[in-house]
């Protein structure tokens, strides 16, 4: 809890006191003060690593996920500085301060916020910002239904409610539009890829039966081949893949990527010659950053595998 | 089985055989063990396939799953193994050889670091097209384990009339860590995806899943092996030193240079095609020695044999032991290599 | 055969010309730094002269191919460290590589030539010990068996002898004790005498080279200091300016050789 903020309540306070001192003893409200001075410290110490009870205007955030949501519920002023690995527009004029694996503290601190939302794991940077008083948010990683909740919170924090929740509910819209489009179709069994060797099926990884890549699938009415997976990403082989026989291959590529990188990384599955998804063309190269960050964009992301899923129905 | 091992030990330490008596027997009895391991491997795995549903010809090739799996998955992988396993253990053989040290493994000259430089800087920074239809990723590594080469040998060169083994190893050591370091600074800059992707290169991995990389690898591993036949004699002699060696007719800076480059090759090739898979390329050659004595006319095939023959057959384990996940194979190799070595030495002292 | 030799090679040796006479025991005595080993490398064809020649049988050493050399000459060196551990046999049997085709196998000729070598050098029960296990002088005396496996003819079918062979030996006592020392020198002696090798040895042992060579060369700062017979070249004076010791020289009647016992440094030394 910093001074300023006890000042800022006690301000408050005093403001509405002096309407009240009228009517009341002094005796009486210094009374009053005391134990409502300590009720507010108690409470703001529970409260202490969340959100303040000011609107903070230097937010940084190490998540781009978050980053993006802050953007895009109108928040994006209030924001002074992004992860390294931020690659949207608006990000682009914004300082960085590291990522998940190096978070540059003094920077941080250098610019001096009054919110800092890192992730779940980097609990030695969030006693350090601790230490300096700074208001920390933990973000955890989660599923898609996780999205709608995290951009309502960002809003509250952040003072855009309304914004935060008329993108949250058009969010929510959209993806039960798709829903309900492909509620009746069969759904196709699918090898959603999010990494691999370049020009060669080789270190595939894909996405497991947890996580919001998975949910995004499901969403879109694809099945995951690795649906019973409990973990977020698999690894398969080579024999896995021809064992499983996907009917349709997804690949998430972070990158931009050419022409030319399109047809030969699509070209790199016919060795597979024989899976379904081979043998029916059913293989697709996705190129974009924000096809594996869990923020505003999931909607339009779930749209774009739907199409893909089921072209007739979109 | 272990009673044949002893007594053809015992022969081949006494030379009560004739050479090419024991040579015969010696390289047919680690033959026959290569070709099983290699003949068996592609049946096991995680996915029970059966061995008449594969060969059954009268199911087509698109529906027959387990034909598939034997033949674009497991199959490459079981030849990539076989190759890589066979190179690594020849060129330490070579290379333990040409540096007249026990200790030295065919990642000691910076073959190993210059080729996982070459695939970090693909995987991280990324190449625009395949080149020449072949995968980025083992081009670079083979270039960058040329690259590392030469630099080593004209280190090695550089005042010296001869080839200065010393010189060698040394330069090979320090180029080690410098592209170590490189190594680890290109893995921070990279993205967390590809940082992991990097990672997992360096692990080792045999899953090729298509014949085009070996076709490529065998070419170069071809040219090396024609050079490792004509040189086990040469290196026996190099072993009294090179003053000896030379006082005895063996041409030193010849032999030298090369052992030097085609244990090079071999391992870049190898490298290229598997990553960097260590502890073959010490173990087996000792092993190999502990059991046949040092001749290297007969221990260099050997070697081979034996390599191939255990690489395969770690990678089996690697894919079989945690299914579905699979476990890098260079984490078995060392797994198991290492007390197994170990045991080896207790019995025979 | 005749064996002469005229070179120089500056920074080690300058310009130093002599001749090694055939059939005989030449020692190349001096103290350490004088240029004893690249005198003897320079004699073994394992370095080459800056400039000057050295000649084999009136032809420059650089004529011969290598396995020819390897033939005619071989070359024990002062120690012989192993990588790996190869039987005594197999080391005796490495001295016949110039015999053979690249990638010919020793033949039964070849292996009772090496066991013949280990004969003569004593070591012919130790064949199928291994190397690493073999004592100090039984290194060496296997050392000197593999350099003699390489100039061993067949010269009628069940006898072998060294029809021309220059056998060149550095320091071959240097790290022995005494008893390993003797053996050496009477293993050379018989060498010399039964075989009809030539033999030159550098050492810095003066008594080693009283009693063995009977030529002597001194080598002083790269510069012969005196070339001859034993008898006459060593003297205390010669030992006074190589060693810049005192020293008593006399010849001792029982043994047959000179006595070299240092006495003291010298004044200015």
């Amino acid at each position: 809890m910093s001074c300023k903020q006890i000042s800022l309540i006690s301000n408050k306070h005093d403001a509405t006191k002096v309407s009240l001192f009228k009517k009341m003893n002094r005796l009486t409200i210094n009374f009053l003060i005391a134990p409502m001075l300590v009720l507010l410290t108690f409470m703001s110490v529970l409260t202490e690593t969340q959100s303040p009870i000011a609107i903070p205007n230097r937010i940084i955030s190490i998540v781009p996920a978050v980053t993006e949501i802050l953007f895009a519920i109108g928040a994006g002023p209030q924001v002074v500085a992004v992860s390294s690995f931020d690659r949207t527009k608006e990000a682009l004029s914004k300082p960085r301060v590291g990522g998940l694996l190096d978070p540059n503290i003094e920077r941080v601190l250098a610019l001096r916020p009054d919110l800092v939302i890192l992730y779940e794991s980097q609990v030695d940077q969030q006693i350090q910002l601790k230490r300096a008083e700074i208001p920390v948010l933990m973000y955890q990683h989660g599923g898609l239904s996780d999205v709608t909740p995290m951009i309502r919170k960002l809003g509250k924090q952040t003072g855009h409610i309304a914004q935060a929740q008329k993108v949250a509910t058009q969010i929510e819209r959209e993806l039960e539009n798709i829903r309900q489009r492909v509620k009746n179709l069969t759904p196709p069994r699918t090898l959603l890829v999010f990494g691999r060797e370049p020009y060669a099926i080789k270190n595939v990884y894909a996405s497991g039966g947890i996580g919001f890549l998975h949910d995004m699938l499901e969403t879109a009415g694809g099945e995951n081949v690795f649906g019973d997976l409990l973990r977020e990403a698999a690894h398969p082989t080579s024999e896995m893949i021809l064992a499983i026989e996907p009917e349709v291959i997804i690949e998430l590529q972070v990158q931009g990527t050419t022409e030319n990188q399109f047809s030969s990384e699509t070209k790199a599955w016919n060795r597979f010659s024989t899976i379904p998804a081979v043998r029916s063309d059913r293989v697709h190269v996705l190129t974009g950053s924000e096809l594996v960050i869990p923020g505003p964009r999931v909607a339009e992301v779930t749209r774009r595998l739907a199409t893909l899923l089921h072209p007739k129905a979109f | 089985m272990l009673r044949v091992i002893h007594s053809i030990r015992l022969a081949t330490k006494t030379r009560c055989l004739d050479f090419r008596w024991r040579f015969g027997l010696i390289q047919l009895t680690f033959g026959v063990l290569a070709l099983t391991v290699c003949i068996v491997a592609p049946l096991v795995g995680p996915v029970p396939i059966s061995f008449n549903a594969v060969f059954n010809s009268s199911l087509p090739f698109s529906d027959n799953v387990d034909a598939q799996i034997f033949f674009i998955a497991r199959l490459p992988r079981v030849l990539a193994g076989a190759l890589v396993g066979g190179a690594l253990a020849a060129a330490g053989v070579v290379l333990q050889a040409l540096l007249r040290n026990p200790l030295a493994t065919p990642f000691t000259l910076g073959v190993s670091a210059g080729a996982s430089l070459g695939a970090m800087l693909v995987l991280i920074l990324g190449l625009p097209v395949p080149i020449i239809g072949i995968a980025a990723v083992p081009v670079a590594s083979f270039v960058g384990s040329l690259g590392a080469v030469s630099i080593v040998y004209a280190l090695a060169r550089f005042r010296y009339q001869g080839l200065s083994t010393n010189v060698l190893l040394l330069a090979g050591v320090t180029l080690n860590s410098i592209f170590s370091a490189i190594i680890l600074f290109v893995q921070y800059l990279a993205d967390y995806t590809q940082s992991f992707q990097a990672i997992r290169w360096l692990m080792g991995n045999l899953d090729v899943s298509s014949y085009t990389p070996i076709l490529y690898a065998l070419p170069l591993l071809t040219i090396a092996f024609i050079a490792f036949a004509s040189l086990p004699r040469s290196l026996n002699l190099l072993t009294l030193g090179p003053k000896s060696a030379a006082a005895r007719g063996v041409n030193v800076l010849q032999t030298q240079r090369l052992a030097f480059f085609s244990a090079s090759l071999a391992t870049g090739a190898a490298v290229s095609l598997g990553g960097p898979i260590g502890f073959i390329g010490i173990i087996i050659p000792h092993v190999v020695r502990l059991l046949v004595g040092a001749d290297h006319r007969i221990v260099l095939p050997a070697a081979t044999l034996l390599g191939a023959a255990f690489l395969v057959a770690c990678d089996v384990v690697a894919r079989t032991f945690m299914s579905p996940m699979e476990l890098p194979v260079g984490i078995i190799t060392a797994m198991l290599g290492g007390p197994f070595f170990l045991w080896l030495l207790t019995r025979t002292r | 055969m005749n064996v002469s030799f005229s070179y120089n090679t500056t920074q080690v040796l300058n310009n130093i010309s002599i001749a090694v006479p055939h059939g005989g025991i030449t020692g190349v005595l001096g103290p350490n730094g004088s240029g004893k080993t690249t005198l003897l490398n320079l004699l073994g064809g394992l370095l080459k002269p800056t400039a000057g020649y050295v000649r084999l049988d009136k032809k420059d050493l650089s004529t011969f191919s290598r396995s020819v050399l390897a033939k005619k000459m071989a070359f024990v060196t002062q120690e012989t460290h192993l990588a790996f551990d190869y039987s005594v046999l197999e080391i005796a049997l490495m001295g016949r590589y110039p015999h053979l085709g690249p990638f010919q196998i020793e033949g039964p000729t070849d292996i009772k030539i090496a066991r013949e070598a280990l004969k003569i050098t004593g070591t012919r029960d130790l064949e199928n010990r291994p190397f690493a296990s073999l004592s100090g002088g039984e290194k060496q005396r296997v050392i000197i068996a593999s350099a003699l496996a390489q100039l061993l003819q067949t010269s009628t079918k069940y006898e072998f002898g060294i029809t021309e062979g220059l056998l060149l030996l550095d320091e071959p006592t240097a790290a022995l004790d005494l008893r390993y020392q003797l053996e050496i020198a009477a293993t050379l002696r018989s060498l010399n005498k039964n075989q009809n090798t030539t033999i030159v040895v550098a050492t810095h042992d003066l008594n080693l080279a009283a009693s063995l060579c009977d030529q002597l060369i001194l080598l002083r700062s790269g510069h012969v200091l005196k070339e001859g017979p034993t008898l006459k070249v060593l003297s205390a004076e010669t030992v006074r300016t190589l060693y810049n010791v005192e020293a008593d020289v006399r010849f001792d009647e029982n043994s047959g050789y000179l006595n070299i016992t240092p006495i003291s440094k010298s004044p200015n030394a």
